[in-house]
């Protein structure tokens, strides 16, 4: 017979994922509750693990953009983005102004993307579906200015090794501008619907807290770790690509709790689109692309901020066509030990917006699919591990 | 770092390139070394294993600021044990799980030694990042 408090409350495990309607992504849960309280939680990862570092020792250089752009649906810039800034540092290619202005534009449109997603998300876990709705569609203006950049909305093909292959024009430039224009307007919209309204303050203020002090002991990262005070932008510290040439300052709140994630995250979507617009007005002239001859051996680690937080690569090469080694440490691996003091003491009906709240990402699927000669093959676990595809 | 890495521990290699530093140290070092990173206000940013091929190599990065400082111990091919760092960042914990399940490491004190990301019946002997 379960232990009874005295309160009268039976302490129970309820496992809740990897698939359940509370969560956006599969992770598993086990909460402990008495009652309504969770009083201890475990997590557990790992439902789409594709082994796509092993897969990056096993291709030529040429071949790995292509697989890294593919790890995340949403970061599919800062990815390939991330991954050659290691390549160009190890082989000491100095990219073209122009190459370094495109990227920074790429990321910070999926910044914007990526934002109003989670705010619509938000919006859906607390019931407030007008929200979702509304949020979703002025996305769809993101979407299509990719489109009209790269040809694709979601996978842009963008960043090649010593440059970018996409140039802009004149006249997208000119259309560009008129989107981010309307972005503006929607994103004030957005941002009062979010922070004006009583019963969004009543639902969320107070819930999922995680103090400044505890995610710094955790690790947390980016707009998450941000919520708490945490005063650490990648782009504003390392000053990859073209983050250099303009003035930012981190997005920060105090309290670390849902109404904190969303302060930050509409304060950094304002902040996206003036620097976004910035950037297409000040555009550089000069080519897209510098020529290499070989990658010697090295290493080389570095961090890009992408719309989750902190995402590191690491590669290191031995002279060959092939990677030595690939490192990926995605924003929300470094998040997920946050989870633990956001929900102990929460309510059992918070749980979907706190699992929402940090906005975590692992990936939308757990096999790889390739198409040779045409045809389709679905890899399995044992080809995935020795890299026989 | 007012001080550096070498004036703490004996560091066998080092190297150092625009944000990055990278330090080979003894496995019986790391210890002191992570005292020191501690001490100087760094946060553990991942950990990265790498079978190279006679041994392995166990990567601990530690971000400080802008700054990118990677401690590197080498281990034995067949019997990689190293200690646990999360008497010193507990942040690691889900790092030295990958170590585990991933290159078949075996990390002396974890508090949590469950592999991450592979499942809990995953039988076969050869962790999936080893290249034998």
């Amino acid at each position: 017979m379960a232990q009874v408090n005295d309160r009268g409350f039976a302490k129970l495990k309820v496992p809740i994922g990897p698939s359940h309607p509370a969560l956006e992504e599969p992770a598993r849960f086990l909460f402990e509750v008495e009652g309504e309280k969770v009083v201890d939680v475990d997590y557990e990862i790992g439902y789409n693990h594709r082994s796509i570092e092993r897969l990056c020792q096993e291709r030529p250089f040429s071949k790995i953009v292509y697989l890294v752009e593919r790890i995340c649906g949403i970061c599919s810039h800062a990815h390939p983005l991330n991954h050659v800034e290691r390549v160009e540092d190890i082989a000491d290619i100095e990219v073209p102004e122009r190459a370094r202005y495109i990227r920074t534009i790429y990321a910070e449109l999926e910044r914007i993307h990526s934002h109003m997603l989670w705010a619509g998300i938000a919006g859906e876990e607390i019931g407030y579906h007008t929200l979702f709705m509304y949020t979703w569609r002025e996305r769809e203006k993101v979407m299509d200015l990719f489109e009209m950049l790269s040809g694709n909305r979601v996978m842009h093909g963008c960043n090649k090794i010593g440059g970018v292959k996409w140039n802009i024009s004149d006249e997208q430039t000119r259309s560009a501008l008129g989107v981010l224009g309307y972005l503006d307007t929607a994103a004030d919209k957005i941002t009062k619907a979010v922070l004006k309204d009583s019963n969004i303050a009543e639902r969320c203020k107070g819930v999922g807290c995680l103090s400044k002090e505890d995610a710094i002991r955790l690790g947390a990262v980016g707009p998450n770790a941000r919520a708490s005070g945490v005063p650490e932008d990648t782009r504003v510290m390392c000053k990859y690509a073209a983050y250099g040439d303009f003035d930012l300052e981190p997005q920060i709140a105090k309290d670390g709790d849902v109404v904190a994630q969303a302060l930050v995250r509409l304060a950094e979507l304002k902040q996206s689109i003036k620097l976004t617009k910035e950037l297409f007005a000040n555009l550089p002239e000069g080519p897209l692309q510098v020529e290499y001859d070989e990658i010697p051996p090295g290493r080389s680690i570095g961090r890009v901020e992408a719309p989750r937080g902190e995402l590191i690569h690491y590669a290191e090469t031995n002279g060959t066509r092939f990677f030595e080694r690939i490192k990926i440490r995605s924003p929300t691996l470094a998040n997920i030990p946050s989870y633990v003091p956001k929900f102990i003491g929460c309510q059992v009906a918070d749980i979907p917006i706190i699992a929402a709240s940090i906005d975590p990402c692992f990936s939308c699927t757990d096999r790889v699919t390739v198409i040779k000669d045409g045809r389709r093959k679905i890899v399995s676990a044992q080809e995935l591990k020795t890299g026989r595809i | 770092m007012k001080r550096s890495l070498e004036d703490v521990v004996q560091v066998t290699e080092s190297s150092h390139k625009g944000l990055n530093s990278y330090y080979r140290v003894a496995p019986d070092d790391l210890n002191a070394a992570l005292a020191f990173l501690k001490q100087e206000g760094a946060r553990v940013a991942t950990i990265t294993g790498k079978d190279a091929r006679d041994h392995l190599e166990v990567l601990y990065h530690f971000a400080l600021s802008a700054q990118l400082h990677t401690i590197i111990v080498n281990l034995p091919y067949d019997n990689p044990n190293v200690q646990t760092i999360t008497n010193h960042f507990i942040a690691a914990l889900l790092y030295e799980r990958e170590l585990i399940g991933l290159l078949g490491i075996n990390v002396i004190g974890i508090p949590d030694s469950r592999p991450l990301e592979l499942p809990p019946k995953y039988s076969d002997p050869t962790p999936p990042l080893r290249r034998a």
